[in-house]
């Protein structure tokens, strides 16, 4: 080696000891980041980080260039098999065994006998069917002139006012379709058009429509299908004209299911 | 027994739905184990080294069964799991070496110069600081600290751990003319800002 050969070893060897400074001796990359680095796969700063380690450590380096070595296997086998080959696979089996690995495969537990795909289209299929029925939004709530067929009828008695628990209870009224909640005209109807509210638990404005009935008689019907209302307390109020601020009339009821 | 990738696929199939898992898996291993312990052979490992490097690749093979895509080639993955298998077993070593040679200085300190387990350092006495110009020293240091990052990594490799072009190609993940175009910057830069001659170039 010449002097200046050996100069730039020292100088070389330096630098490195100066990089080494405050790092564990012992911390390497993990074998899967090696291996991730050989075969090119490491995002470009644990990348460099690897690269610079190469040139402070004695053992990666040569990590990395027995992996490479060890790319692929030979065309062939050897002719007769490996002496140990029974007693290893004896080996293996046994380890294996302790595992369970012989009673792990899928046959002793589920059996797929079709397609995954179709299963998973399947099992997509019913929670899509599920959710649907789960979460679809309630119908509105929809003033009729004839109460459809089938539907139950509930007529609201006009509320008194100040009388103690003054709610009409209506238990159970739900069917299938929803049910029907009627109110007849009362001595200060007269109207031509009304504003129709329905206020929830807390007086809170749930639902406002305008309504014209057909004639001074006919009954105020509204449709309220199954799950658009919660158990709970309401205000029925009919308004006479806009900006005419005092109620025609109220019924409150409270509806309780099951 | 041949190496059948049809065979070795009706295998895989079968230890996966767990149909005679004990009988299938038995065969997949003496097809793989001559293949792959003549591999571990070749690159100069002892019969008993090869064994125990076979041995846990294909244990490895069978844990990860589950893993292997039916598409993939069977060979890709069995060289990907004893690739695995084989960087454990060197890191393995490579951390008895260390344990070794750490083990080995500290009983030569303690036996050839006790005092210096004071001063917090096992290595031995830097013997070549004495003759060496340290202002000269420091120029090189300054001029080698100062190369681009690749050049520097790849004139370490060469010059401190004495790796052939080949070899610095795959450990920086370059091509080899790249490795000799970085070299010979590197010492033109010596040569001209320093005057450094650094003999012929030598063996690849």
């Amino acid at each position: 080696m010449t002097d200046d050969r050996d100069l730039v070893v020292r100088a070389l060897r330096r630098l490195a000891e100066a990089a080494r400074k405050g790092q564990d001796p012992d911390a390497h990359p993990t074998v899967e980041e090696i291996i991730a680095y050989h075969a090119g796969e490491l995002p470009e700063e644990p990348h460099q980080a690897l690269q610079q380690h190469l040139l402070l450590c004695r053992d990666c380096p040569d990590l990395i260039l027995a992996l490479d070595g060890f790319a692929r296997l030979p065309e062939t086998g050897p002719e007769a098999a490996p002496a140990g080959m029974d007693s290893a696979w004896e080996s293996v089996r046994r380890r294996l065994a302790t595992e369970g690995w012989f009673e792990g495969g899928r046959s002793r537990r589920f059996r797929w006998t079709a397609p995954r795909y179709l299963l998973a289209a399947a099992a997509l299929l019913v929670v899509a069917c599920l959710g649907f029925f789960l979460l679809r939004p309630a119908r509105p709530l929809r003033i009729v002139e004839q109460p459809p067929s089938g539907l139950p009828q509930w007529e609201l008695a006009p509320t008194v006012r100040g009388g103690e628990d003054s709610a009409q209870k209506i238990g159970n009224p739900a069917s299938e379709g929803g049910f029907i909640l009627a109110a007849s005209p009362e001595g200060r109807w007269g109207s031509p058009a009304y504003q129709v509210e329905l206020l929830g638990p807390g007086d809170k404005p749930l639902w406002s429509s305008p309504w014209r009935p057909k004639s001074p008689s006919s009954p105020f019907l509204l449709e309220v299908p199954r799950g658009s209302l919660s158990p709970g307390e309401y205000l029925l109020r009919l308004s006479g004209r806009q900006g005419v601020s005092e109620p025609v009339d109220e019924r409150r009821f409270r509806l309780a299911f099951r | 027994m041949a190496w059948d990738e049809e065979e070795i696929r009706r295998l895989l199939a079968a230890i996966r739905t767990g149909e005679g898992r004990e009988e299938n898996a038995a065969r997949l291993f003496r097809i793989s184990y001559p293949r792959l312990f003549s591999r571990f052979r070749q690159l100069g490992w002892s019969p008993q080294d090869s064994e125990d490097l076979t041995q846990e690749s294909l244990l490895g093979v069978f844990r990860s069964i589950g893993a292997f895509r039916s598409e993939a080639k069977f060979e890709t993955w069995l060289l990907q799991i004893a690739n695995h298998a084989y960087a454990n077993f060197l890191r393995g070593r490579s951390a008895q070496k260390r344990g070794k040679k750490r083990e080995e200085s500290l009983e030569s300190v303690l036996e050839n110069d006790p005092g210096r387990l004071g001063e917090g350092s096992v290595l031995p006495p830097r013997q070549l600081d004495g003759l060496i110009d340290r202002e000269r020293l420091a120029k090189v240091e300054a001029l080698v600290a100062a190369l681009p990052e690749q050049m520097r990594t790849c004139f370490g490799l060469r010059y401190d751990h004495g790796y052939k072009y080949r070899e610095i190609a795959v450990l920086m993940r370059i091509s080899i003319e790249t490795v000799k175009a970085h070299l010979h910057q590197a010492r033109e830069r010596l040569k001209e800002k320093l005057a450094l001659d650094l003999g012929p170039e030598g063996e690849e």
